[in-house]
């Protein structure tokens, strides 16, 4: 009995990770560093929490003024993506982002502005 | 005998009553919000002047902005007296306007009534040839640009002038409080018989907090200036609040445009702030010996004050030691800025230029387009971003991977090559971005800088206020 109990509190952990985050528009501090030969946006960067999200080559030259530092933007989320990675493919309204040096997160934020539906994939 | 005294109590009561019936209420606001939110920053505002219209029973029409789920809940549910609950919306704010003026030229609003106008919503800074400024009204993004509020519908409040002309001349007790962004200009709408309050100054940005306070401050039987004077002690952000009184009127003259520079901060707000915006503009002037002029102005005005406040013969007040100490820290700071600022054409640096790239490998070819202002494309580390794309596709198999990497590459090769460029035209902003940053992280004192200093004005200018000539005003006539 008490294994049953562990191995479904076990499912409900995996299925809390396994979350998925709704597409749409999300307004983003995030800090952008380079992972794999591409600058990416790490929200919470260096916790247990890291959220990373790639994009498309179109957008990626986009990110390239903002390399070690935190920037501010608005981005668009078309497929579905958990709690710890995500693809982006429109990143606007760029700014610079002020480091929050009390901050655990180090200023970075993630915040759903708009849902909207997921692309479909076969 | 009782009975008498009972009579006299009912009359009284039957007398106050009447006397609160001719009290009206009008409000404007909640405009320039984005469509997406649910709600909007002016929110609490409108819970705050519920409560306090309820308890207080003025006459009251309400036009608030619309299109926001929450806001329009709080316009539906409470107000439950008004005479009208609309949306901010430029054809109802006319039509208020408009009726408001008929109702004055009639007489339906008599000689000696209170109307107070009570704005809040988005200001923009006073355009050219304008004599107020700007409001945001329906909705829009007012925080794209709080500086001019491009990113929302705005409307002018010099299209109150004839609205406070027929006030003027029908006697009607006036009083326009705007807690808008930079509704110092507002006070531009000042007379002899009416009241202007602002929750900040012409070129300052105004706050949230401001508004809320001034309403749990609207207590029955104070007076607006008693209001606007705890609440402005009380404020707590960098902002310049004003009224138009003689005394606000002659502080406002003396302090506020040599002040105002040391109230900008750097913060987020359109890319950098007022500060930003201040120093560029400076350091392209060459205009040190003006502002050093400013500043000796402004330290004479606030030393002034010590010799007047102090029964005739000087001495060293505490606050105006605090103060003029922080100034000059902030000046100095400033100064530093604008010095550094000089070494780059920082205005140049916001020009855009466009790059093409493409690569091929076999069959597959890669385009990217891309436009960089040349702020941007100098800040780049291109050998960072090469070094670390050949590094990976030194490792990777995958074909469409090796692509992009090699587009990645390629790339900021280019970028490269249009730095040593630029650079070699400009070598003054050689180590542009290593310089810029330690001016950033300068300027990142600031907000703590300009935040003491508006604590210790707010201080200053309660004592200089009250230390005024200041026994009768319209603003201390205008009794809630």
């Amino acid at each position: 009995m008490n294994k049953l109990i562990i191995f479904a509190n076990l499912l409900t952990c995996l299925n809390i990770h396994a979350e998925e985050r709704p597409c749409g528009e999300y307004s983003v501090v995030a800090r952008v560093e380079m992972q794999e030969g591409f600058p990416v946006l790490l929200i919470n960067p260096k916790t247990k929490s890291q959220i990373t999200l790639t994009t498309i080559h179109s957008e990626r030259p986009k990110l390239s003024p903002y390399l070690d530092r935190n920037l501010k933007a608005k981005i668009t989320i078309h497929e579905a993506f958990d709690k710890t990675h995500g693809k982006f493919d429109l990143i606007e309204d760029l700014e610079s982002g002020i480091p929050d040096p009390l901050s655990t997160s180090s200023g970075t934020s993630l915040s759903l502005i708009k849902s909207a539906d997921c692309k479909k994939t076969k | 005998m009782n009975r008498k005294l009972l009579w006299a109590i009912l009359f009284s009561l039957i007398m106050i009553n009447k006397a609160r019936a001719e009290r009206t209420f009008l409000f404007l606001g909640g405009g320039g919000e984005p469509e997406r939110k649910s709600d909007t920053i002016f929110d609490p505002t409108m819970y705050l002047l519920d409560d306090y219209l309820k308890a207080n029973k003025w006459k009251n029409d309400i036009s608030f902005n619309g299109g926001h789920k929450t806001s329009e809940a709080i316009l539906k549910t409470r107000f439950n007296n008004a005479s009208s609950k609309t949306t901010f919306t430029k054809k109802n704010y006319n039509t208020l306007l408009e009726n408001y003026i008929k109702d004055m030229r009639s007489g339906k609003l008599k000689s000696g009534e209170q109307l107070l106008v009570y704005i809040d919503t988005h200001g923009a800074a006073q355009r050219p040839n304008e004599t107020t400024h700007n409001i945001s009204i329906g909705n829009g993004n007012a925080g794209a640009d709080l500086n001019n509020l491009s990113g929302s519908d705005t409307i002018s409040i010099d299209t109150m002038k004839s609205f406070v002309q027929v006030a003027k001349e029908k006697g009607i007790k006036l009083a326009i409080v705007d807690m808008s962004c930079h509704s110092g200009s507002t006070l531009a709408l000042a007379n002899e018989s009416n009241c202007i309050i602002t929750s900040t100054g012409p070129n300052q940005y105004g706050y949230a907090g401001f508004s809320e306070d001034f309403l749990k401050k609207m207590k029955k039987g104070k007076s607006l200036e008693d209001v606007f004077l705890e609440t402005r002690k009380a404020e707590t952000m960098a902002a310049y609040p004003m009224i138009s009184t003689p005394a606000g009127q002659t502080i406002n003259k003396t302090m506020y445009p040599n002040i105002s520079p040391y109230l900008f901060y750097y913060n987020d707000i359109k890319k950098n702030g007022k500060l930003y915006d201040y120093i560029v503009d400076e350091s392209s002037k060459n205009s040190q010996c003006i502002r050093d002029y400013q500043f000796k102005k402004l330290e004479s005005s606030i030393e002034n004050f010590q010799r007047i406040g102090a029964f005739g013969y000087t001495v060293k007040n505490p606050k105006v030691i605090k103060i003029l100490d922080l100034l000059k820290e902030y000046k100095e700071l400033q100064d530093k800025l604008i010095e550094s600022s000089k070494k780059y054409p920082l205005k140049e640096l916001d020009q855009v230029i466009k790059l093409s790239d493409s690569v091929r490998i076999g069959n597959s070819e890669l385009r990217t387009n891309i436009q960089y202002s040349w702020g941007n494309l100098l800040e780049i580390d291109c050998n960072k971003v090469i070094q670390n794309a050949e590094a990976e596709l030194k490792k990777t198999t995958d074909p469409d991977k090796k692509l992009e990497l090699v587009s990645e590459i390629s790339l900021h090769k280019k970028v490269k090559e249009k730095q040593n460029e630029f650079l070699a035209k400009n070598p003054s902003l050689k180590n542009y971005k290593q310089k810029l940053e330690v001016d950033l992280k300068d300027m990142g004192r600031s907000f703590m800088l300009a935040n003491r200093i508006a604590e210790e004005e707010r201080n200053l200018y309660d004592e200089m206020y009250k230390n005024l000539n200041n026994s009768k005003n319209t603003c201390k006539d205008f009794v809630l």
